[in-house]
């Protein structure tokens, strides 16, 4: 009894040793586009698919269609209204669809958030005194956007004992600054479910 | 007593090394030149495809794919889209992400995709099993091709 006790002991040592060399750490390359979701929080897939939507939905709207037909508008992307419980970079979000929006060759955009660096590099060009005047560039010379892109984040969280059930909504508009008209929009919904 | 927890924990390690063997991930390929007909390999996940249509739509390449799943348990999979100019070279290769969808039992679904840019001319869809390591159906399934 006691020796078939030591046999069951050794099995079990042996197979706990081997789960916990299993688990040593490793470091690899994983799939950057990748659907499988870890947890219910907002991830790079829901971020992919949202942008993925949006461009899609936006480039082919028929009005749209229209406006790009012989010429590339004019955008500038506004910060993301972000009203769901999580701290989400939702700049990485709005860069993925501009970055798509702009590989189209469909539209231009302008850039704010780098206005600082911009008014320091033509602040240099024309005082540093190190430049040839004639190539340097002027201050007010930039284009405005025609078009704005405004957009709202929005979770909906539900849990039991059993069940956390997390509902995303992306919504995102294309307003026209002179007129001040919603030219487009649209809304993403994003549910995921984990099961205990 | 000390020897049921000892078959206990026993199980509980086998159960631990087989979880973390269970991974299993099929594919499903679809091609087509130009903006024509899509010709897709038949698979041991029973996916049809009941239609495909393309157009162009602001100079961009879109597509339609209607998909049904031929058997009564729900399929979790997922789809993406590689695209490519009128040379054969993928347009943006490895940008697209894979879109998670689920088919019902018998179910019909759509799935739609836009060319990154005007130069992509055609198109191929890889649609494959979500991964879902602890499910234990994947055991049941075959390797692809």
């Amino acid at each position: 009894m006691i020796r078939n006790n030591k046999k069951i002991l050794v099995f079990v040592s042996c197979g706990i040793l081997l789960f916990f060399a299993s688990c040593s750490s490793t470091v690899k390359y994983g799939d950057a586009t990748s659907a499988t979701p870890i947890s219910t929080d907002w991830g790079s897939n829901d971020l992919q698919q949202t942008a993925s939507t949006m461009v899609n939905s936006l480039l082919t709207f028929p009005p749209i269609v229209q406006e790009t037909k012989n010429r590339r508008p004019i955008i500038e992307v506004a910060q993301v209204n972000n009203k769901t419980m999580q701290h989400i970079d939702t700049q990485s979000l709005t860069d993925a669809i501009r970055t798509k929006l702009l590989r189209s060759g469909k539209f231009r955009f302008t850039d704010r958030s780098s206005n600082k660096s911009t008014i320091e590099e033509i602040k240099a060009q024309q005082d540093s005194g190190l430049s040839n005047q004639s190539t340097a560039t002027q201050f007010g010379q930039q284009y405005n956007a025609e078009y704005l892109l405004v957009s709202n984040l929005s979770e909906i969280k539900q849990k039991n004992d059993d069940v956390i059930d997390v509902y995303y909504k992306f919504t995102m508009s294309l307003k026209n600054l002179k007129t001040g008209i919603l030219e487009w929009s649209d809304e993403q919904e994003i549910r995921k479910i984990k099961e205990y | 007593m000390r020897k049921s927890i000892l078959v206990a924990l026993s199980a509980f390690t086998i159960a631990i090394l087989a979880g973390g063997c269970s991974t299993s991930v099929m594919d499903i390929d679809g091609s087509a030149g130009g903006a024509g007909t899509v010709n897709y390999k038949n698979s041991p996940v029973d996916i049809t495809v009941l239609d495909t249509r393309s157009r162009f739509v602001n100079d961009l390449l879109q597509v339609n794919m209607e998909l049904e799943n031929g058997i009564s348990n729900t399929y979790e999979l997922e789809y993406k889209f590689s695209w490519y100019d009128s040379g054969g070279m993928e347009v943006d290769p490895g940008r697209s992400a894979w879109i998670p969808i689920n088919l019902k039992g018998k179910e019909t679904k759509t799935i739609q995709g836009l060319a990154p840019n005007p130069s992509a001319k055609s198109f191929k869809i890889k649609i494959r099993e979500a991964d879902s390591s602890n499910s234990v159906f994947h055991w049941n399934l075959k390797p692809l091709f």
